[in-house]
C-alpha cells in the first residue's frame, strides 16, 4: 500500500508472550531513557508497573481512601452525637439532666 | 526450594487407600494456560448458550418469587397480623429468617476479604461466587425487617434523616446499629464484588461478538484497559476494600446478636452471643457456598478450577466452625443450667430441651453438632454427594438454632400468665420460601451473565504469571540451576 504522506513516528507497539519478556522490555526501554510508555497486561504484574516507572508513591488511591474515611467517620459520629445528644436528647437513666448538655450520657 | 520444584512435588500425589490427598491436588488442573482459563470462563457467558437445566431451575426459582410477591402484597394490604407472630412471640419467623440470611452472607466476606489478606490462593476461584451469594443473601435478609415494621413505605425512618418532627433514631439501641451494620455491609460487599469484576468485564467486552453485549459489558467495565497504571491503583483499592471488609465479618453478626443480647429475655441476655453468632454465621455461610458450588462446578464443567482441594478446604473450615458452634451450645447450656444460678435462665434451658419445642432442639443438636463430626474423615470431605447433603442438613440446623434462640425464648419468659405458643402461618412459610426462590433466581442470573470465577485472579495462581527474577521465584540463574 502506498503511503500518501509521511507522518513522524508517534509511538511504537510490541506484543510479548510472557510476563518475563514484557518486564525485561519495559525495563530496557526505561533504562534507555523512555518515559512516556504504558504496558497492558491481563493481570497485575508489579514488576512491570515498576519497570515503566510508576511507583507506589504516584498512586493516590490510599490517600483518597484515608480522606474519605476521615470525612465519613467524623460525619457519622457528629450526626449520631448531635441527634442523640443535642437535637433530640434521649435520657435513658433516671436522674437530673439538662437537655442540650447530655452528650454521651 | 524453588517454586518449580515445589510444583514437581505437588504433581506426584501419594495414592493411599484409593483416594488422593487433596493437599497435593493443584489449585488449577494441570495443562491450563492463560488462554484456556479465559476461554473456559468467558465462554460460559458468551459462547456456550443457555443450558436447558438453567431454564428449568429459573422457572422453579421465579415461581417462588411470585409466591413471595403475593405474600408480601397481602402483608402490605392486611398488616403483619397475617404472620403467626403475636404477643408474647413478637419476633418469630421474620427475624429468624433475617438472622439466618445475614449469617449466610458472612462466608462470602470471609472468603473474599480475610482469606485475601491471609494470601490463601485457593480463595481465588470461589470468591466471586461467594461474594454474589453474600449480596443476594443480604437482599433477602433486608426484606424481613423492612416488612416486619408493618409499614415498609416508612422504612426510611430507620435512617437518621432530618425531619420536621425532630424525631431521630435511638442511637443507643442495637436495632439502629443494625441498620448501619447491615447497610454498610451491603454497600461494601457490593462495591467489592463489582470492583473485582471490572477487569473481567473488560475481558468479556473484548470477547463479546454481539454489539449489544459489547456495549453492556463495555459500560460496566468502566473503560478498563489493563494498563499497568490501572492495575497498580486497582490493587491498592482492592487491598483497602479487603481491609475495610475484614472487620465487617466480625462486626455485622455481632451487632445482630446484640439485638438479642441487650434485651433482658432469658435465652437472649447472654454475653457469649457475639462470637457465638459470628461462628454460626461463617458455618452456615460455608455450608451454603458448598451447596451451590458442588452442583455449579459439575453443571458448568468447572472442576478444573474448583478442584477437590477447594472442596476439602471448605469442609475443613466448616468443621472448625461447627466445633465452635458446638462449644457455644455446650456453654450456653452450662451457663444456664449450672453456672448462672438464675431460675429463669435455668427454666429457659429446660424449656428448650424438654418443653413444647424440644423436638426442634434435639434436631438442631443432631444437625449442627453431630453432623459436622463426619467432616473429620477426608473420605467424606471428598465425597461431594455426601458433603452436599451435609451442607443442607447444617443449614437446616442453623435455621433451627436461630428459631430456638429468638422465638422459643420469647414464648415463655418471666411471667407464666403471659406464656404463649408460636405457630407459623402459611404466609410465614410463603415469605420464607419466596426469599429462597429469589436467592436462587438471582444466583442463576449471576452465573449466566457474569464471570462466576475471577479470570485474572485465577491467572495469577499460574506460575507463569510471575516474571522470572521475581523474589518469590528466585533469580533466573537459580531457576535454571534448580531445573
Amino acid at each position: 500500500m502506498k503511503q500518501k504522506k509521511k507522518y513522524p513516528i508517534y509511538g511504537v507497539m510490541a506484543e510479548f508472550d510472557s510476563a518475563t519478556a514484557i518486564m525485561v522490555a519495559a525495563q530496557k526501554a526505561h533504562d534507555a531513557g523512555y518515559r512516556v510508555m504504558e504496558a497492558y497486561t491481563p493481570f497485575p504484574i508489579e514488576e512491570v508497573t515498576e519497570a515503566i516507572g510508576f511507583h507506589r508513591k504516584d498512586n493516590k488511591v490510599a490517600l483518597a481512601c484515608l480522606i474519605g474515611g476521615l470525612l465519613g467517620g467524623t460525619g457519622g459520629y457528629t450526626l449520631a452525637s448531635c441527634a442523640a445528644g443535642v437535637w433530640f436528647p434521649s435520657i435513658l437513666r433516671a436522674g437530673p439532666s439538662s437537655p442540650g448538655r447530655c452528650l454521651f450520657r | 526450594m524453588s517454586a518449580f520444584q515445589e510444583t514437581e512435588l505437588r504433581q506426584a500425589p501419594p495414592v493411599t487407600k484409593g483416594y488422593i490427598d487433596p493437599s497435593f491436588v493443584p489449585m488449577i488442573a494441570p495443562g491450563h494456560t492463560f488462554n484456556t482459563i479465559t476461554e473456559k470462563i468467558s465462554n460460559i457467558v458468551l459462547e456456550n448458550g443457555t443450558p436447558n437445566w438453567w431454564f428449568g431451575a429459573l422457572l422453579v426459582g421465579a415461581s417462588f418469587v411470585v409466591v413471595l410477591v403475593f405474600a408480601l402484597t397481602v402483608l402490605v394490604f392486611k398488616g403483619i397480623g397475617i404472620w403467626g407472630n403475636n404477643q408474647p412471640t413478637a419476633w418469630a419467623w421474620a427475624i429468624t429468617n433475617f438472622v439466618w440470611w445475614i449469617g449466610i452472607g458472612h462466608a462470602g466476606t470471609l472468603i473474599s476479604a480475610i482469606l485475601f489478606l491471609l494470601k490463601q490462593e485457593w480463595r481465588n476461584s470461589i470468591n466471586r461466587f461467594s461474594e454474589a451469594m453474600t449480596i443476594f443473601a443480604v437482599m433477602c435478609a433486608g426484606m424481613f425487617p423492612i416488612f416486619h415494621t408493618g409499614r415498609p413505605w416508612l422504612a426510611y425512618w430507620l435512617f437518621p434523616l432530618p425531619n420536621t418532627m425532630g424525631v431521630w433514631p435511638q442511637f443507643k439501641s442495637p436495632l439502629v446499629w443494625d441498620v448501619f451494620a447491615v447497610s454498610t455491609y451491603f454497600t461494601l460487599s457490593l462495591v467489592y464484588w463489582y470492583l473485582g469484576m471490572v477487569p473481567d468485564f473488560g475481558t468479556l467486552r473484548d470477547r463479546a461478538r454481539k454489539p449489544i453485549l459489547q456495549k453492556i459489558y463495555g459500560f460496566v467495565a468502566l473503560g478498563w484497559r489493563g494498563s499497568s497504571r490501572h492495575w497498580s491503583r486497582y490493587e491498592t483499592a482492592y487491598l483497602l476494600l479487603a481491609g475495610l471488609c475484614t472487620p465487617l465479618v466480625l462486626s455485622v453478626h455481632s451487632v445482630v446478636s446484640m439485638d438479642f443480647a441487650v434485651g433482658i429475655v432469658p435465652g437472649w441476655h447472654s454475653t457469649i452471643f457475639p462470637p457465638y453468632f459470628v461462628a454460626g454465621a461463617v458455618y452456615s455461610g460455608f455450608a451454603l457456598v458448598l451447596t451451590l458450588v458442588i452442583p455449579a462446578r459439575r453443571l458448568f464443567g468447572l472442576k478444573d478450577f474448583i478442584t477437590q482441594r477447594h472442596i476439602d478446604n471448605m469442609g475443613k473450615v466448616m468443621l472448625a466452625m461447627g466445633l465452635v458452634v458446638g462449644y457455644s451450645y455446650c456453654f450456653e447450656a452450662f451457663f444456664a443450667l449450672a453456672y448462672a444460678g438464675d431460675k429463669y435462665e435455668h427454666f429457659m434451658m429446660m424449656n428448650r430441651m424438654f418443653g413444647p419445642y424440644a423436638t426442634f432442639y434435639w434436631i438442631l443438636i443432631l444437625c449442627n453438632v453431630i453432623t459436622p463430626q463426619f467432616l473429620w474423615w477426608r473420605k467424606i470431605r471428598n465425597n461431594t454427594i455426601i458433603l452436599f447433603i451435609l451442607t443442607i442438613v447444617i443449614n437446616i440446623g442453623m435455621w433451627l438454632e436461630r428459631f430456638e434462640i429468638i422465638a422459643v425464648s420469647l414464648t415463655r419468659d418471666y411471667l407464666p400468665s403471659s406464656w404463649g405458643y408460636f405457630k407459623p402461618t402459611i404466609f410465614d412459610m410463603m415469605t420464607f420460601a419466596g426469599t429462597l426462590g429469589f436467592f436462587f433466581s438471582m444466583m442463576l442470573l449471576f452465573m449466566r451473565g457474569m464471570p462466576m470465577i475471577p479470570m485474572y485472579e485465577l491467572k495469577m495462581i499460574l506460575p507463569a504469571s510471575r516474571p522470572i527474577g521475581h523474589p518469590e521465584q528466585g533469580s533466573f540463574e537459580e531457576e535454571v540451576m534448580s531445573a
